[in-house]
């Protein structure tokens, strides 16, 4: 059976770099037992860690990268090929985490190393509010379960 | 004129520094500061709270926050925690000082050493040296997993102790795992010792814990290398902060003294009779004295601080005797209650007024970036006015690479880290 992670990334205290967190909190729910689900803040040598041995990795974190609020980006990226430029993610524009480097790096770093799962999808949720305080943005909001949605359809086309 | 943004340190900030007539006329780290917002959250909170709340200020250093704030609450009791519940809490701090300082030795300070623009470009051509401390980064990690029950945000650490404590068999694998990163630690001191450093010391006033038997890190004296030793309760009393226009942190500096330094080089001079044995071998192996004086030598003295955890940790594991209860009781009561431990960054202090229901009052935390802030403009200053014979480039990376030297936590003190240089021409 196949090793599948979904992995929010963020910090609840920052508005919308809390989505990637709430994101995985309602889809743990749907997900069950056909995937493990844990949340990070988004250093990059981390996500290393956390996605070490998967087959799969679903990763949810906010971007900034001018788009409205609420846009969501979805990249998915096969581990065993060699870097494209179709599959470039960016390091910049960043993952709005309080943390600088972000997913983006770690994706880079992960490369590099040879430590990629085989196949790697990142949603990219397009934050406007990244000030310290609890609770997402409305247009961040509207998009949760849209993006649970989708993050259960990959795990289920793993398992299919 | 602006340049890029200043990567590789954690979280955000920006840097300002303005040339003028060929002098530095103006520096500032412009810094935004989360504890602040985390110190109204806190207010109204139960007594219980601070060490689940106050680990989110820093993805890198909750234990060290967890460690305070729980500290600063028993003080406030009236209750203290000692034998092997306070042995956990130091193997737990061993677990975030391998992670945090290995993360910004290899990760982010490495490559300014080597020529490389990130840690990314650095690892097709070092490797090894990236896989080890990876390796050694986990390991730090495998503790505050085992013993906080999970590697981020740990969820085990009370008020009091902790929710549940190993077995001796549990911590068993932890130091088979731990006796390997002792290896990466040493090999990781050597790689580091044989970079080259710049010529540059510094004579700010280096204050840190101070602990008769141990290389203070959970509790002790403030103490400096001039003199000063207090409580580590008294430490706000000592303190005169001071807001600038350029920065929502307060500046602090040492009262009737100057700005002082925090962290790994104050904590080595002041404690490097206390090393464990190999740790110390290793730190005059690579050259370093009793004291250390230049901030970018602080790279070798993180690295000899993560083989001391490493020994420190195996200690503890292998002298541990469970506790008969994972928490100590604790009662809540009106008063106030201050500690300090030692964040990787440096000292983290934790003040809490409690009312008699045990409801937070009043909160304070002064972070280990805003007491170093002063320090570090005042270097930067200094270095860019030694250096305004390099292009612009290059003192813009060399000024990067200064403000590494002191780890910013910028997650903890800071927002968004932009260098500009500003180019004043009077002509």
């Amino acid at each position: 059976m196949s090793d599948v992670r979904v992995i929010g990334v963020g910090n609840a205290y920052r508005h919308d770099d809390g989505v990637g967190l709430r994101v995985v909190e309602v889809a743990r729910e749907r997900i069950g037992d056909s995937a493990s689900v844990q949340t990070l803040d988004g250093e990059p040598t981390r996500l290393l860690d956390a996605w070490e041995g998967a087959d799969v990795a679903v990763i949810v974190d906010a971007v900034q990268s001018g788009a409205p609020a609420g846009t969501v980006h979805r990249i998915a990226i096969d581990g065993d090929a060699p870097a494209s430029d179709s599959d470039a993610v960016p390091a910049r524009p960043r993952a709005a985490s309080s943390h600088a480097p972000g997913p983006g790096e770690a994706i880079a770093l992960a490369r590099a190393l040879g430590r990629l799962p085989r196949r790697l999808v990142l949603y990219g949720v397009e934050g406007v509010d990244f000030s310290e305080g609890i609770g997402l943005s409305d247009p961040v909001d509207e998009v949760v379960h849209t993006i649970v949605a989708s993050i259960v359809n990959d795990v289920r086309s793993v398992r299919s | 004129m602006k340049v890029d943004a200043l990567a590789r340190v954690e979280g955000e900030g920006a840097m300002y520094v303005e040339i003028a007539d060929g002098a530095v006329r103006d520096v500032q780290l412009q810094i935004y500061e989360p504890p602040r917002f985390f110190e109204a959250f806190l207010r109204g909170r139960a007594y219980t709270e601070p060490p689940d709340i106050t680990a989110r200020i820093c993805g890198i250093c909750p234990v060290a926050y967890q460690m305070s704030s729980a500290r600063a609450i028993e003080d406030a009791c009236g209750v203290t925690v000692d034998g092997p519940l306070r042995e956990l809490r130091r193997l737990i701090y061993c677990g975030e000082w391998i992670e945090s300082h290995t993360l910004h030795v290899a990760m982010l300070h490495a490559p300014d050493f080597l020529g490389y623009e990130s840690a990314i470009d650095m690892a097709a051509d070092h490797r090894p040296a990236v896989e080890r401390s990876l390796r050694l980064k986990k390991a730090g990690n495998d503790i505050i997993d085992l013993v906080g029950g999970r590697a981020v945000h740990p969820v085990n650490v009370r008020v009091g102790g902790f929710y549940r404590v190993p077995t001796k068999r549990e911590l068993r694998p932890l130091a088979e795992t731990l006796r390997e990163a002792r290896d990466d630690a040493i090999e990781t001191v050597q790689w580091v010792a044989g970079f080259e450093f710049p010529d540059f010391e510094h004579g700010h006033e280096y204050v840190a814990l101070t602990h008769p038997e141990e290389y203070a890190v959970i509790d002790g004296r403030v103490q400096s290398d001039r003199g000063l030793d207090i409580d580590e309760r008294d430490l706000l009393e000592h303190i005169e902060e001071e807001h600038v226009a350029h920065s929502t942190a307060l500046h602090a500096h040492l009262l009737e003294r100057a700005e002082y330094l925090v962290g790994p080089l104050a904590r080595y001079s002041l404690n490097s009779t206390r090393l464990s044995p190999i740790a110390a071998d290793a730190a005059r192996s690579a050259g370093l004295g009793a004291e250390c004086r230049n901030p970018f030598r602080s790279i070798v003295v993180r690295a000899v601080e993560v083989l001391h955890a490493c020994e420190e940790a195996l200690d503890i594991i292998e002298a541990y005797e469970p506790p008969d209860r994972p928490a100590v009781d604790i009662q809540p009561r009106a008063g106030v209650g201050r500690a300090c431990t030692e964040a990787p960054r440096g000292l983290l202090y934790h003040r809490y007024e409690l009312a008699d229901d045990g409801s937070i009052l009043d909160a304070r935390i002064i972070p280990p970036t805003s007491q170093n802030q002063p320090t570090i403009e005042h270097d930067l200053w200094h270095f860019v006015e030694a250096n305004l014979d390099l292009d612009e480039e290059a003192l813009k990376l060399r000024s990067e690479q200064a403000i590494r030297n002191y780890d910013p936590c910028i997650s903890c003190a800071t927002h968004f880290l932009d260098l500009t240089v500003r180019e004043v021409d009077q002509t």
